[in-house]
């Protein structure tokens, strides 16, 4: 390599490495991306904060109380539904078998 | 506690008491103790207005006309006592029933008493008027004694609708046979 090229490669360098000035509105421009990026984030982080981490906790526990409860107390009236349904089936049938020995009891003595 | 099955619901007790007519005498509740089977259904307007929802729910598409009966009843109750020996209750255990029912609102629509099987069957029914408010099944048989209170406006039409469910017989109420009328006392046709 020549004396030539380390001149010509220097002054590549330099070129390179000169300092130069940023386009016409470069800073409003990164400073509203900041911007963008600072909101971005704030808005990822806030659930890492205590208080709203607690907060989101209580309230889906609670919605989760409150929907089991629900649930619960459905199961408890489709219990007694059922429950007074056969009630109600068991004293008709009762009342179907005594009405039946009856008429049979009346047919018997018919036939006598 | 006795060997054996027993069966005993109240629903809605504290209610119904106020609700049903006809009162159960307590020696009924000395029975239960030595019976082997007890069956205690007590439903008021409010718990068959509750079941009426399951009954038509479950059985309106097949049968509407049940659930429709079914909702018109006011109360529901049924006692019944099963012994494993004959002779576990007296006539007296059952006539402060009777009594109630020789009001003058009640009229005895069958009475069938089998001298020979021990039996005892009557069927009445309260009048209000031309419409009845409710109807009363009593039977007595030898290791059996069985009250039956439907409460509401149940006429003998409406058993017809019944017939087929609940082991209640088709064409209960059909044209009857001579003869076959319901018996006095003593087995004498009424």
């Amino acid at each position: 390599m020549g004396q030539l090229d380390m001149d010509r490669f220097d002054q590549d360098l330099r070129n390179a490495l000169e300092r130069k000035s940023p386009s016409p509105g470069f800073e409003g421009r990164l400073t509203a991306r900041l911007g963008q990026q600072e909101h971005r984030t704030r808005w990822w982080t806030a659930w890492r904060r205590p208080p709203l981490r607690w907060a989101a906790i209580t309230v889906v526990s609670l919605l989760l109380l409150v929907g089991v409860e629900e649930w619960n107390e459905r199961q408890k009236e489709l219990e007694q539904g059922q429950l007074a349904k056969d009630q109600v089936m068991l004293a008709l049938r009762i009342a179907g078998s005594k009405i039946r020995l009856a008429q049979s009891k009346v047919q018997d003595l018919s036939q006598k | 506690m006795k060997a054996g099955f027993l069966i005993s619901i109240f629903l809605a007790a504290t209610v119904a008491g106020a609700q049903q007519t006809i009162v159960v005498p307590e020696s009924w509740d000395r029975l239960a103790a030595k019976a082997d089977e007890v069956v205690n259904v007590t439903l008021d307007k409010k718990m068959l207005n509750f079941a009426a929802r399951f009954i038509h729910a479950d059985e309106g598409d097949k049968d509407p006309e049940v659930a429709q009966l079914i909702s018109k009843l006011t109360g529901i109750y049924v006692r019944t006592l099963e012994f494993k020996q004959d002779e576990s209750f007296v006539d007296s255990d059952v006539e402060p029933i009777r009594v109630q029912l020789r009001g003058p609102e009640w009229s005895q629509i069958v009475h069938v008493d089998s001298k020979s099987d021990k039996e005892k069957v009557d069927i009445y029914v309260r009048m209000a008027g031309d419409h009845t408010t409710g109807m009363v099944i009593l039977s007595q048989e030898p290791k059996e004694l069985a009250f039956v209170d439907l409460e509401g406006p149940i006429s003998p039409e409406d058993l017809n609708k019944l017939s087929g469910n609940f082991g209640i017989p088709k064409n209960l109420h059909g044209k009857p046979k001579a003869g076959s009328l319901p018996v006095a006392p003593g087995g004498e046709a009424r």
